[in-house]
């Protein structure tokens, strides 16, 4: 199926330049799929000669599986990002997380065998997560020299057990200062690492960043394959974001048809594209070009929380911090 | 049309007793409008009264009702507005009648509104029919209500009418009794023009429009007339009738009600209540009962959008064209910016007024608490009235508020529960009295400003929707009255300002400032939000600074939800109104009015 959505959208796409195979898919595929898969993109797509492909994975499934691995970089993978979260058997948990610290070190060791690129994902302010555990976690994550760190702060969201549980009072959700002393933890200690902390919540070292989410950023365009995935296409000039139906059968049927299974295709407009750039360059360290210097910015750069060179607004470690506030003063 | 055979009457209801269902049953048996054109409740012509059930403003529609004595008789209804706001224009409506229908529901009872209703026309001497409606609904129990109606108000039923005016049952008895048992207007129609205003409003094309009744001589167009109260004179170009469609007539004679239309440009000077004389040959004396209205409440009506502001003083004035019972005078606020500050008669004509502007007018507003109106004595003899709690001087003699006769209609077993809450209010009991096995009338004198914060509505859940009320003005009283100050970093924001009685000061300051916290967003820098009476702070509460947001990834399917999310917390920044280096929102300024008890 996913074979035959790449087949159908090879006019989206001159050529590739990152591939990114979204969360659990060496699960999901078997290496024989997943052959065929990379099999379709290089018989009917031009790749850019350092395109990067990168394979998220779960420790669980990756750490026994040394073939998968291999065959993975025999296909031109190039990049694995692990979803390890933590080193901490009990935040694991309270997480609902299948592995353990144990799967978690032995899935990096492999990776790092193989791949010298790449990525953890680690994760902070989990209900039950005290600072010793979230400073272990860095220093544990910083000691199998990752290329490139995700780290972002837990959040709840709605109609997710933890979700009820936070408002039935069962589970507390954790303190802000404890949550800023995380925050600040995680970018001095990553900063003296010398990583680059190149967007609000990824960190990479030099020329490690995710091409493919930096891409995002700059409003690049892209194609999603697969039930839900999202894409953002130019279609005779008309810039749009659409995603797939995420209900299996409605995706199937559509593909069986031979047509493209879009739900809820938006036609961006020239001032929502502007909004974008604004806001999706201001969470990078790359910040964001004005024509004129908005006027809330004086306010913003007193307060320490943007910096200011020529034209180019960034926002500070501290302005990331309050990232939303900043941007809708600027926006 | 012989004045003989002229009957001019109102019908008296509560709401939803079926006065608006009684009157499309008239006209549609006097063959005023065919079934098929009677677009439910005909007489209530503005969508908000629709919306709302109650009827706004007054009209009169004439009907032809051929009796079962083989005469044609012409029937005036005068429609009165049903809420207590309007209570002024339901007394002119009624002066204009000599009889009344009392509807009564089968199923509810005497109501607050009914009875204060009734009293007033039998001032007024008007016959009384009593219709106990909706007869067959099975919970109907027309024999009790009879008796409840003896009692409370002690008005003979032995001839009420039974009926049900949705299937028409009774409604011709009704008629018949419209034309025998209530008078001919009496009236000399040799005498000199007085005819009496009951309402009036602006039309695009003929200018005011005024509804009179006829009470001596007689009025044609080309007369000159006189308004008794201002001397103003005008010429009239129409005369005629609604029947319910506009229709020109020669002349309205005497006892007769109708329209006139004299190109007044100005609503205001249509004084309901006012007399109309010949200016030729005028009466020596006006009608009695003629009284300027006055605003009761008050409050600022400000846009939200600053340059909004013109708007709505052009919207302020095409309003008043139609209603010259509410004022409005440009007033700046710290807080606020350019706005107006407008007075009304009641709670209930302010909500209208608002909705109206906001509707009609596609403004967005915000309004300041309501207040009423403060009578202060200054240096012994000066006496100043003021309606906004900023403007009260720092040093007075004497500070006196409004007070309000109510009473209250309610079942035994909620009266504990009234009593609390007219007690809680600062009420004083000046009656209490049983009807039949499970009605009670309280009376109460309470401070007006107490029933402008939320006391109709707990009143209503207290008493399950079961108590109605009805109040008066009865005059001004000294009480030990405070001005709380509500201060953002230190400074008074003006608009939160109110006078409240010194015993809850401490109380409602505290609950002011707490909802004030929980509205205000958190900011740069930490905002301090304090009460204060003269000075002394009494509460304090702080919104923290805001020191992160939630740092969360975003890729290539959270781009357009969170871009949408960005720009909705754009519009809501868009809605604050910044004072100082704090922004704040559209809810603090409500967040004084929610406070209880």
């Amino acid at each position: 199926m996913l074979i035959r959505e790449i087949v159908l959208r090879c006019a989206e796409i001159s050529q590739i330049r990152t591939i990114y195979f979204g969360g659990g898919t060496p699960t999901v595929l078997s290496n024989e799929s997943f052959s065929a898969v990379m099999r379709t993109f290089y018989d009917n797509f031009e790749f850019h000669p350092d395109a990067e492909i990168t394979v998220e994975a779960n420790p669980v499934t990756i750490q026994g599986d040394y073939d998968t691995l291999l065959l993975l970089k025999q296909l031109g993978v190039n990049r694995i990002s692990l979803g390890v979260q933590s080193f901490c058997d009990e935040v694991l948990k309270s997480l609902g997380r299948l592995h353990s610290k144990a799967d978690a070190r032995e899935a990096i060791r492999r990776v790092s065998e193989i791949y010298p690129n790449f990525s953890l994902d680690l994760m902070y302010a989990i209900p039950g997560q005290s600072m010793g555990m979230w400073q272990e976690t860095v220093n544990e994550a910083l000691s199998y020299n990752p290329a490139h760190i995700s780290a972002y702060e837990l959040t709840p969201e709605e109609h997710t057990p933890l979700w009820d549980d936070i408002k039935a009072g069962k589970i507390q959700i954790t303190d802000e200062d404890i949550t800023i002393e995380m925050y600040e933890f995680l970018t001095s200690t990553l900063k003296i690492a010398g990583f680059d902390h190149y967007e609000i919540s990824n960190y990479a070292l030099r020329d490690r960043q995710c091409q493919h989410n930096l891409n995002y950023w700059r409003r690049g365009l892209y194609t999603g394959v697969g039930a839900a995935a999202h894409s953002h296409v130019a279609v005779d000039g008309v810039i749009k974001r659409y995603s797939n139906a995420a209900n299996i059968t409605a995706y199937t049927e559509a593909i069986n048809n031979g047509t493209l299974p879009i739900v809820d295709e938006l036609i961006v407009t020239e001032s929502e594209a502007e909004r974008e750039r604004i806001f999706l360059g201001l969470r990078t360290s790359y910040g964001v070009h004005f024509e004129n210097i908005p006027k809330a910015a004086v306010e913003l750069l007193t307060a320490g929380l943007i910096e200011i060179n020529g034209n180019i607004i960034t926002l500070t470690e501290k302005g990331f911090l309050v990232s939303n506030f900043c941007i809708g003063k600027l926006i | 049309m012989a004045q003989k055979n002229i009957r001019n009457f109102s019908i008296i209801a509560h709401i939803d007793h079926g006065k608006s269902t009684l009157a499309d049953r008239f006209l549609e048996l006097t063959g005023a409008l065919a079934k098929k054109d009677i677009t439910k409740q005909v007489l209530d012509s503005m969508d908000l009264e629709k919306e709302r059930g109650i009827t706004i403003k007054a009209h009169a529609v004439r009907l032809a009702y051929e009796s079962s004595d083989g005469v044609t008789y012409v029937l005036n209804l005068i429609d009165t507005p049903g809420h207590v706001d309007f209570s002024y224009e339901v007394s002119r409506s009624l002066a204009s009648c000599e009889g009344a229908v009392l509807v009564v529901d089968a199923t509810q009872g005497v109501e607050a509104q009914t009875l204060a209703n009734t009293y007033l026309a039998l001032e007024h001497n008007l016959e009384i029919i009593p219709v106990i409606n909706k007869i067959d609904l099975p919970q109907a129990e027309p024999q009790r209500i009879i008796q409840q109606i003896e009692d409370i108000i002690g008005l003979d039923c032995s001839e009420a009418i039974e009926a049900s005016a949705k299937s028409g049952i009774g409604v011709n008895k009704i008629l018949e009794a419209i034309v025998h048992k209530i008078p001919p207007p009496k009236g000399d129609a040799t005498a000199p023009l007085r005819a009496l205003i009951f309402d009036s409003w602006f039309d695009n094309y003929k200018g005011v429009i005024v509804m009179v009744r006829v009470f001596d001589g007689s009025i044609r167009p080309g007369m000159v007339i006189t308004m008794m109260s201002t001397d103003k004179t005008f010429e009239i170009t129409d005369v005629g009738v609604f029947t319910p469609r506009l229709q020109l007539m020669n002349e309205l004679k005497c006892g007769e009600v109708g329209f006139i239309s004299a190109a007044i440009r100005n609503v205001e000077d249509t004084k309901i209540g006012d007399t109309i004389t010949n200016a030729l040959n005028p009466a020596k004396e006006p009608l009695l009962g003629y009284k300027e209205i006055k605003p009761m409440v008050f409050c600022g009506i400000y846009p939200t959008e600053t340059n909004d502001y013109e708007a709505l003083r052009d919207a302020l004035f095409k309003l008043r064209l139609n209603d010259a019972s509410f004022s409005f005078d440009p007033e700046p606020s710290t807080a606020l910016g350019f706005g107006f500050r407008c007075g009304f008669l009641g709670l209930l004509h302010m909500d209208i007024i608002k909705e109206r502007l906001e509707r009609e007018f596609n403004l967005s507003l915000i309004n300041t608490a309501p207040t009423v109106v403060y009578r202060i004595t200054i240096k012994g003899d000066t006496v100043v009235y003021v309606d906004n709690p900023t403007l009260l001087p720092e040093h007075y003699d004497k500070l006196e508020e409004p007070y309000i006769l109510a009473t209250i209609f309610v079942p035994e077993r909620f009266v504990g529960n009234v009593l609390d809450l007219c007690r809680e209010k600062r009420g004083v009991q000046k009656e209490f009295t049983f009807y039949g096995k499970d009605r009670v009338k309280v009376v109460y004198e309470l401070p007006m400003n107490e029933i402008l914060w939320d006391f109709y509505d707990k009143l209503k859940s207290i008493s399950k929707g079961y108590a109605s009320m009805d109040y008066e003005f009865i005059g001004f009283k000294e009480s030990d009255l405070v001005k709380l100050d509500i201060l953002i970093n230190g400074t008074a924001l003006d608009a939160l300002s109110t006078i409240i009685h010194k015993e809850k000061s401490y109380y409602k300051g505290r609950q002011i400032v707490e909802n004030l916290r929980a509205v205000v967003p958190r900011q740069m820098y930490e905002v301090a939000i304090q009460a204060a009476i003269g000075g002394k702070i009494i509460a304090r509460e702080s919104v923290k600074a805001l020191r992160k947001d939630v740092i969360a990834k975003c890729y290539g399917g959270d781009i357009t939800r969170k871009r949408k999310l960005l720009e909705k917390q754009k519009e809501g920044k868009k809605r604050m109104k910044q004072f100082g280096k704090v922004e704040i929102p559209q809810e603090a300024f409500l967040a004084v009015m929610r406070v209880g008890k």
